[in-house]
């Protein structure tokens, strides 16, 4: 375990936190040169057996033992929190910028490809299911759109005059070029090269979009208007919160921060409340948890971004944390008052 | 720039001030607040960093800080004579054109020429982004940069000291100037718009060539150019904010007063007693001096006084170097003990330590009560943390051993901490405020606090592992007193376990409270696990009987370079913004360590063994 | 045996079970009291004196003006936003009788106000022009140097706010502003 700590960290400088974590510690195994070396899961659930089948079996209760007992029995509970954890947690963010109001929670990494008409979503992929060749017909119309090219992260180069033909704008003179994944993996610009064939003269040909594009691709067709681009995955919110204000605080002629504050009115069914994020004081409803966790001055308005999490396990760290410190300082009570003479 | 300069010079007069200092009142004057990098401070303290940042000594050409900072501030033409610029490296005074003298320190005004030489070639350095830079790149660079700070300094009050500039009697009038009075910058603004307006009208009338001019247009030119001159040098002067504001702690520096609107009638009042302040310095006036010291001080409204005075009190008494001298007697005394066995020496090595632990615990008390948080903010807090942790461990060690080994053990530790906290105090104020993210008592004192108890838990446990380890291998010691020995380390490592467990967990709930994720795997938080993780892997080791007693002291004595890597050595990894040269020293620094202990540790267990084996050869 | 089963089966449950209530309980209370406008530490000053002569020739000292709130609007023909923000202190006047509003111009002579105020003309009692001479009010005593610049002073003779350059004199926070003076 601690050969995978030590290789884990250092190679996070390399790689990324979030790469170093799924290749080292979210997984089962992983190679060192050509030699398979057990991986965090694996370890972790090879430690939990054995606590498990100790604490089942093995632990009988005496003085001596008993603050051990303990002990070992809060790390089973750890260790349980932070499988239920594992398996049920979701992480993403809402930006909202001053005076509007947000519900749906934007994920942090999964990419979509989402075709809207009319604003309702008629089509929606994950980037990893889409490659070159992949023809889409949204909803029953008759258009086709292939996909020509599908980059997790993108370069962006002028296209050659030679190629411009049949692409629409800015396609016409920008290109989409494979480039390697980044280990921030913010800093991945997702996009797709794709042609419409069948949407009528003046609409087919070729297109592009990527994230965060601020102008993606419309196709009206028939009074409808479909507009192709490339997103993060959402999930809804029982409710909404709305940004009052956003705050920030300097030390006193510097601009080192104090502190960050989004003041926000929380609605649900018809009810409103006001609510304070701040930095390290999260707001927390329904099981969702709000952070504050950055934002965006750079516009008109403020954008506050708050991390949300969703996390059905969390409570089990703290209970284990008050089993491990009983645990531990029943034991030293007992040995240094006498007791645990065993253990000399 | 050098034409700006001499006329900097020209224009702010010559006078001569005497360095007789000790009637002017400069303690007094050290206890002005002055706001900077985020808190009110000193100007005691101010000073002290400041000149240490140009110096990289203390007392640079026998100058005493507080002397230097009001000369600089009030006397600006003899400042920039004082060699108080140190330029230790041998190819920057080569590239500057320095001359080479006994101790390298040199005057803003030999440095000037050199400077202008080379700031093309710093502006390109700086243009680059990401690049790592060379020594004397590094070097070149900090020197213009201090030169930098220091021409802020030099300018803070420009806009209010006298100039040496002449005014006709008409433009006094328009000025509002009476016959005598001084020129300043201020007044000179005052009349810009209508400078201003009739420099338009002469170049209308007669061009641009100022050949063409008159005397009087001449005048007109020459005023509108110096103004401009002088107000281009004062532009984002914030350096010296002491010109207390409406808002409570809230300074504003005088050039902020004229440029961001910061003026009020009670700043001018106030900014007027600074300036009388000056004059009175310029005039070696001691009775000026002191009045106005004393009026400044009272037109502080809601500042605090007991603070400042303990902040220089603080400065002035360096307990962290103080205790190590402590520690180290307390050393000294414990072996001459082991030699000797002389009780007086075992007393004198107890009070030793117990001098150097009290005024340790008066340190951070006074750092609790000057930056009002908890004293674990940065990396060099945490060392002094851990250096009063360590040694009063040793004193419950010593309470069961009562042979001087715990006082051995803690003495050892405090040297060894307080040499390394010295080593990374650095150039900058180290009562720092802290951002938005550290900015929070409560985490501090539990998370932050517990964990460092734990280093210093698991270094005392470390040190006597060692020490156990030495008696085995020198084979002084009985079987019984060592077995004891083994049974007070074994406790203390369990404590070592119990508090960097706890510190490590409750790390992990703060960042659950604050972000959301329990357990990132980042380095920090590796680094702590993995000395938990150690200390559980020879706990168990030694309880399961897979490993023997003298494995497990063995592993505890390494735990020192465990915790070494996880405190100070993740730093390393995630860090582009410190200098590359503390990067550098503290890689190779902990390498060597690691490779040390690990050579000693492996040779005191090789010997234990050969000294076990030989008892029972026949 | 069955002990610790049931001791690890208790556990487990103990901890869904209250994260279920916390995630079910709707929390229509907020979670930290909410931080009302803040009052900041301000220590507050009083105008100094000084007196002042309208371009009418009338003199006046500003405690004249006691007991109610006065604008001082540090202004000048050749500034740019302060002709910009003038027809907005004279609406300003004319809608609020009871404010004063008093226009120290920092011009060179009195000649380029009347023709400024030709073109924007204030007939009103209550908003009084000025030329500072020597822009001694305006420097020497406010510490003025970029304009416009105004200072509001309550009516007990406090500085209670400066605002630099011009502002939206005509919004809903500024007649707040102004009327909550009143009670000072």
């Amino acid at each position: 375990m601690m050969i995978l700590l030590v290789i884990g960290t250092l190679s996070q400088k390399e790689l990324g936190i979030m790469e170093s974590q799924s290749i080292y510690f979210s997984s089962f195994f992983y190679m060192w040169g050509f030699v398979p070396l057990p991986g965090g899961l694996t370890l972790i659930s090879i430690l939990f057996i054995n606590l498990l089948a100790k604490f089942l079996f093995k632990s009988e209760w005496c003085w001596a033992r008993a603050g051990t007992h303990i002990s070992h029995f809060g790390i089973l509970i750890l260790i349980v929190g932070g499988g239920i954890s594992y398996f049920s947690s979701y992480e993403g963010y809402l930006a909202i910028e001053e005076g509007r109001t947000e519900s749906q929670v934007k994920d942090y990494h999964q990419r979509m490809l989402v075709i809207k008409k009319d604003d309702a979503i008629v089509y929606e992929s994950p980037f990893e299911s889409i490659s070159e060749g992949l023809v889409i017909t949204p909803a029953h119309n008759s258009f086709l759109i292939t996909i020509t090219k599908a980059c997790y992260n993108c370069g962006i180069t002028k296209r050659a005059e030679s190629d411009q033909d049949g692409w629409t704008s800015p396609g016409r003179f920008m290109q989409l070029n494979t480039e390697k994944r980044l280990p921030q993996d913010e800093e991945n610009l997702t996009g797709i090269e794709f042609s419409v064939k069948g949407a009528g003269k003046n609409l087919d040909g070729k297109y592009l979009t990527f994230d965060k594009f601020p102008k993606p691709p419309r196709i009206q067709k028939d009074n409808q208007t479909f507009i192709i681009s490339i997103e993060r995955s959402t999930r809804n919110l029982p409710f909404s919160i709305t940004l009052d204000k956003f705050k920030q605080d300097f030390h006193a002629g510097t601009d080192l921060a104090k502190s960050y504050q989004s003041l926000v009115t929380v609605t649900e069914g018809g009810k409103s409340w006001p609510a304070l994020i701040e930095m390290n004081e999260p707001y927390r409803y329904r099981g969702y948890t709000f952070y504050q966790s950055s934002f965006d001055l750079s516009g008109e308005k403020p954008y506050t971004i708050l991390a949300v999490v969703e996390n059905k396990g969390r409570i089990f760290p703290y209970i284990a944390t008050l089993i491990i410190a009983f645990g531990l300082m029943l034991h030293l009570v007992l040995r240094v008052s006498g007791k645990g003479k065993e253990n000399a | 720039m050098l034409k700006y300069i001499s006329l900097f010079l020209f224009l702010v007069g010559f006078s001569t001030f005497s360095l007789a200092q000790n009637t002017l009142n400069l303690n007094e004057f050290g206890k002005l607040p002055i706001l900077h990098e985020g808190r009110v401070k000193p100007l005691d303290s101010f000073a002290r960093i400041e000149i240490l940042k140009f110096a990289k000594r203390d007392n640079p050409s026998g100058l005493t800080h507080l002397s230097w900072l009001a000369t600089s501030l009030f006397d600006p033409a003899t400042a920039v004579t004082q060699k108080i610029f140190a330029v230790d490296n041998g190819e920057i005074r080569h590239i500057l054109g320095l001359e080479e003298r006994q101790r390298p320190l040199y005057s803003y005004s030999e440095l000037v020429s050199g400077l202008e030489k080379t700031s093309k070639d710093v502006a390109q350095l700086i243009a680059i982004k990401d690049r790592k830079f060379t020594k004397e790149e590094q070097d070149l660079l900090s020197l213009h940069e201090n030169a930098l700070a220091y021409m802020q300094i030099l300018r803070s009050f420009s806009s209010v000291l006298p100039l040496d500039i002449h005014l006709s009697k008409s433009w006094r009038e328009r000025a509002g100037l009476k016959e005598n009075e001084v020129i300043t910058y201020a007044t000179l603004k005052k009349i810009t718009p209508i400078i201003d307006q009739k420099l338009k009208s002469i170049i209308k009338s007669k061009g641009t060539d100022p050949a063409r001019y008159s005397v009087s247009e001449k005048e007109i030119v020459t005023l509108s150019w110096q103004i401009k001159t002088i107000g281009v040098g004062g532009g984002n002067n914030t350096i010296f904010r002491v010109i207390p504001l409406p808002k409570k702690g809230d300074y504003a520096s005088p050039w902020e007063l004229i440029n961001d609107g910061k003026g009020s009638p009670s700043a001018k009042i106030s900014l007027q007693k600074w300036t009388s302040l000056a004059t009175a310095l310029q005039e070696y006036d001691t009775a000026k001096w002191n009045e106005n010291l004393k009026e400044i001080q009272q037109g502080i409204v809601g500042g605090d006084e007991q603070k400042i005075s303990i902040e220089i009190f603080y400065n002035q008494i360096a307990p962290f170097q103080l205790t190590i001298i402590f520690f180290a007697l307390s050393l000294i005394f414990a072996l001459s003990y082991f030699a000797a066995q002389n009780i007086i020496l075992y007393r004198l090595s107890f009070l030793s330590l117990m001098a150097g632990l009290i005024i340790q615990g008066l340190g951070l008390a006074f750092r609790i009560y000057v930056m009002e948080r908890p004293p674990v903010g940065t990396l060099y807090e945490s060392i002094l943390f851990v250096g009063l942790v360590a040694p009063l461990i040793s004193l419950f060690v010593e309470k069961r051993l009562k042979n001087a080994g715990g006082l051995l053990c803690g003495s050892i530790a405090g040297v060894m901490l307080g040499l390394l906290a010295q080593s990374m105090v650095g150039e900058e104020d180290n009562m720092k405020v802290l951002g938005a993210v550290l900015n929070t008592r409560f985490w501090l004192t539990t998370h932050v606090l517990c964990i460092t108890i734990g280093y210093g838990w698991c270094l005392l446990t470390s040190i006597l592992a060692h020490l156990i380890l030495m008696n085995k291998a020198i084979g002084k010691s009985h079987p019984e007193d060592q077995s004891r020995m083994i049974k007070i380390m074994t406790t203390h490592s369990l404590f070592s376990l119990l508090f960097t467990i706890i510190g490590t967990i409750l790390g992990g709930i703060w960042a659950d409270q604050s972000w959301g994720r329990f357990w990132g795997w980042d380095p920090k938080e590796n680094g702590a696990l993995l000395i938990v993780l150690w200390l559980i892997w020879f706990i168990h080791g030694k309880i399961a009987g897979q490993v023997s007693n003298l494995i497990f002291v063995g592993g505890m004595a390494f735990l020192s370079v465990i915790v070494a890597v996880a405190w100070l050595g993740v730093n390393l990894l995630g860090v582009g913004l410190h200098s590359y040269g503390f990067i550098e020293g503290v890689f190779w620094g902990l390498g060597g360590f690691g490779l040390f202990e690990f050579l000693l540790i492996s040779v005191l267990v090789g010997l234990s063994i050969h000294r076990g084996k030989s008892r029972y050869a026949p | 045996m069955r002990l610790n089963i049931i001791i690890l089966a208790v556990t487990v449950l103990l901890g869904i079970g209250l994260t279920l209530w916390f995630d079910n309980s709707s929390g229509s209370i907020p979670n930290s009291p909410l931080p009302v406008i803040e009052l900041e530490e301000v220590n507050q000053e009083s105008v100094p004196p000084f007196s002042f002569q309208t371009l009418d020739g009338k003199n006046y000292s500003i405690s004249d003006f006691k007991g109610k709130t006065i604008l001082i609007n540090f202004w000048a023909t050749w500034c740019a936003p302060c002709v910009v923000e003038f027809p907005k202190l004279i609406a300003l006047a004319k809608q609020n009788p009871d404010i004063v509003i008093i226009g120290l111009s920092s011009d060179i002579d009195d000649a380029k106000i009347i023709r400024f105020l030709d073109k924007n003309p204030v007939n009103l009692p209550n908003f009084l022009i000025s030329r500072d001479q020597k822009r001694k009010i305006t420097a020497d005593v406010f510490q003025t140097y970029k304009l416009p610049e105004t200072v509001i002073i309550s009516p007990s003779g406090k500085i209670v706010k400066k605002i630099l350059g011009d502002t939206d004199w005509g919004g809903q926070e500024m007649t707040n502003f102004l009327s909550s003076l009143n009670s000072f």
